[in-house]
C-alpha cells in the first residue's frame, strides 16, 4: 500500500470482493450516481477482485464526473478511489 | 482528468511464484503444440494462435457480453470499439483470403471455410437466446472460457452448461433442420450485391461505422459525455536498463491492455487462423464434448442431418479423434488465458460467495449452448468470424444478440 491516498473518514467504502462482473461495476456506478445527487459528493473507495470490472469502473467513472486512482495489491485485488470532480459533479 | 494507477513491486513472493509457474506452463503449452500437431501439422499453429487469443482476451479484459450488455446496463460500453476495430481488420483480411479461393463470386460458389451461415428464424432465435444467456451467465462462450483460465469456478459451470445445452439441441436438431434451417438461404454479400467483393467490403465497413456512430449517439443520449481518459502513468524516472525493462514488463504482462489493442490483436489472430486453416470458432469443440459424452453413455442423438451442407462450427463438431482444429483453438484459448493470468499474478481459484450464482451460470450456459447450436456458432463463430466472411447471418446474429442482451438486462435487474 504505497501511494494510497490518506484514509478519508468520509469516504464511502464498497466491498465488492468475491463478486463477479458486472456486479462490482453496478455497485460502483449506482454509488457514484447517488453521490452525485449530494451537493458535497463523497469520495468512494471500491475494493474488488474482478479484473474486467477493475478496468470498467474507471471508464464509467470518467463519464460520471469522477477522477480515479487504481491501486493493485499483490494478487488479484484492486482498490479504486473515486473522487468527485467537484466543479462538474456539484453543479448537476 | 486524472486517471492513475499504481501496482505493487514486481518482486513480491506471490508474483514471483505465479510468474515462475506461468513460465513453466508457457513452455509446456508451446511444447504441447508438437503433440497436438503430431498427426495433422496445421493443428500446431492453430493451437499457438488459440493461446495468443486467450492471452489477448485476458490481458485486454475483453468481453463480448459486456460490449452488448453494458450499453443497456450502464449506457456505455468499454469493449465495443475494440470489437469494431477487430472486425475492420478481419473484414479486409478475409476478403483477400476469400478472393484467392473464389475470384468471381457471382457464379454462386461459396468459399469453403468461410462462416457464411444460413440466415433466418434460427439466426434470430439463436441470437436472442444467446444474448439472454450470456448476460445471465456473466460472459459469452469465449469470455467464460478465458475466465476458466483465471480460476473462476462459476465460469466453468457456464461452460459445462453450454456443453449440456449443445447436447440438448442435438436431440432436436433434425426437427430444426427439416422444418426451418434447410430452407434458409446462405446470403453472401459478395455474391448478392452487384460489384462483388468491393461492394460487400464497402457495405460491411459502412455497417461497422454505423454501429460506431449509433453507440456514440446512444452513449451521449444517456447523458454521458464521451470521456477522454488521459492516463497519468506512474512517473517512470528510472532510466536504467533494468528500470525500463521493468516498466515494459509491467505494461505487457501486468497492467491491462486497452480494448482497442485487444480487438486489433484478436482480428489479426482470427485472420491468421483463417489463413492457416479456418476462421476462429469455439462452439464446435464444446459440441463435440457433448456428443462424445452422450455417445459414451449410449444415448447419442443419432445421425444429424444437413451438417455437411452448413459449414461453420457445425461441420467441425463431427471431427473424430482427440486433437482436432476445434480442440486446438478452444483448449489453446484456456491455456493462453491461464498463462496471462499467472504472469499478471491474477490467477486465483474463485468460488462465488452466493450459491445462486451457480444456478445463474448453469441456466445462462444451457441457454448459450442450445442457441449457439441453433445459430451454428457463438459470439465468435457466428459473429466475429461471420461478419468478415461478408455473411448476412453475422449481422442478423449480432443484431439479435443486442436484442437478447437488452432482455437479459431486464431479467438481471429483477434478480435481487
Amino acid at each position: 500500500m504505497t501511494d494510497m491516498p490518506a484514509p478519508n473518514e468520509s469516504a464511502i467504502k464498497i466491498d465488492a470482493r468475491g463478486l463477479e462482473c458486472p456486479v462490482p461495476t453496478q455497485q460502483a456506478v449506482d454509488a457514484m450516481k447517488l453521490a452525485r445527487e449530494s451537493c458535497t459528493p463523497a469520495t468512494l473507495v471500491v475494493q474488488l477482485d474482478d479484473a474486467v470490472c477493475a478496468a470498467d469502473i474507471p471508464h464509467h467513472a470518467q463519464a460520471l464526473g469522477f477522477d480515479t486512482e487504481t491501486e493493485r495489491a499483490n494478487g488479484p485485488l484492486w482498490t479504486i478511489t473515486l473522487k468527485p470532480r467537484i466543479a462538474d459533479a456539484g453543479s448537476e | 482528468m486524472a486517471f492513475s494507477s499504481a501496482a505493487p513491486a514486481l518482486a513480491s513472493p506471490r508474483w514471483a511464484t505465479q510468474s515462475v509457474v506461468g513460465a513453466f506452463v508457457l513452455v509446456a503449452a508451446v511444447a504441447f503444440s508438437r503433440v497436438v500437431g503430431a498427426s495433422t501439422a496445421v493443428l500446431a499453429p492453430l493451437w499457438l494462435l488459440g493461446m495468443v487469443a486467450g492471452f489477448t482476451l485476458q490481458r485486454s479484459r475483453f468481453c463480448f457480453a459486456s460490449a452488448f450488455r453494458d450499453l443497456f446496463l450502464f449506457g456505455q460500453s468499454r469493449t465495443l470499439n475494440g470489437i469494431l476495430v477487430g472486425l475492420v481488420i478481419t473484414t479486409l483480411g478475409f476478403a483477400l483470403v476469400m478472393y484467392r479461393q473464389v475470384p468471381f463470386p457471382q457464379f454462386g460458389a461459396l468459399p469453403v471455410e468461410a462462416h457464411i451461415l444460413p440466415v433466418g428464424l434460427s439466426t434470430v432465435v439463436g441470437g436472442v437466446v444467446f444474448g439472454i444467456g450470456m448476460v445471465l451467465a456473466g460472459g459469452c462462450s469465449s469470455g467464460s472460457l478465458y475466465r476458466v483460465g483465471e480460476g473462476y469456478v462459476a465460469s466453468a459451470v457456464a461452460v459445462l452448461g453450454m456443453v449440456i445445452g449443445l447436447a440438448l439441441l442435438s436431440y432436436q436438431w433434425n426437427w430444426w433442420w427439416e422444418t426451418i434451417i434447410q430452407y434458409e438461404p446462405k446470403i453472401w454479400l459478395a455474391e448478392a450485391l452487384p460489384g462483388g467483393y468491393a461492394s460487400g467490403v464497402a457495405l460491411t465497413l459502412l455497417g461497422l461505422f454505423s454501429v460506431f456512430l449509433a453507440a456514440l449517439w446512444w452513449e451521449t443520449r444517456n447523458g454521458f459525455a464521451m470521456p477522454s481518459i488521459t492516463q497519468q502513468k506512474a512517473a517512470d524516472d528510472d532510466f536504467s536498463v533494468r528500470g525500463r525493462l521493468s516498466v515494459l514488463w509491467r505494461r505487457v504482462f501486468v497492467d491491462g491492455w486497452s480494448p482497442i489493442v485487444g480487438g486489433a490483436i484478436l482480428g489479426v489472430v482470427g485472420l491468421l487462423m483463417y489463413l492457416a486453416a479456418q476462421p476462429f470458432g469455439v462452439t464446435g469443440e464444446l459440441s463435440r464434448w457433448g456428443q462424445n459424452a452422450t455417445e459414451a453413455l449410449d444415448v447419442g442423438p443419432g445421425v444429424l442431418k444437413g451438417l455437411d451442407a452448413i459449414g461453420g462450427c457445425a461441420a467441425r463438431a463431427s471431427q473424430g479423434g482427440l486433437f482436432t482444429s476445434t480442440f486446438a483453438m478452444t483448449v489453446g484459448l484456456v491455456a493462453g488465458s491461464l498463462i496471462a493470468a499467472l504472469f499478471a499474478g491474477e490467477f486465483k481459484l474463485r468460488f462465488p460467495p452466493q450459491r445462486r450464482r451457480y444456478a445463474q451460470a448453469m441456466v445462462g450456459g444451457v441457454a448459450m449452448g442450445y442457441s449457439s447450436g441453433l445459430a451454428i456458432g457463438c459470439t465468435i463463430g457466428a459473429f466475429f468470424s461471420a461478419v468478415p466472411s461478408l455473411a448476412l447471418s453475422g449481422w442478423v446474429f449480432g443484431g439479435s444478440l443486442a436484442g437478447g442482451a437488452w432482455v437479459g438486462v431486464k431479467i438481471l435487474r429483477r434478480i435481487p
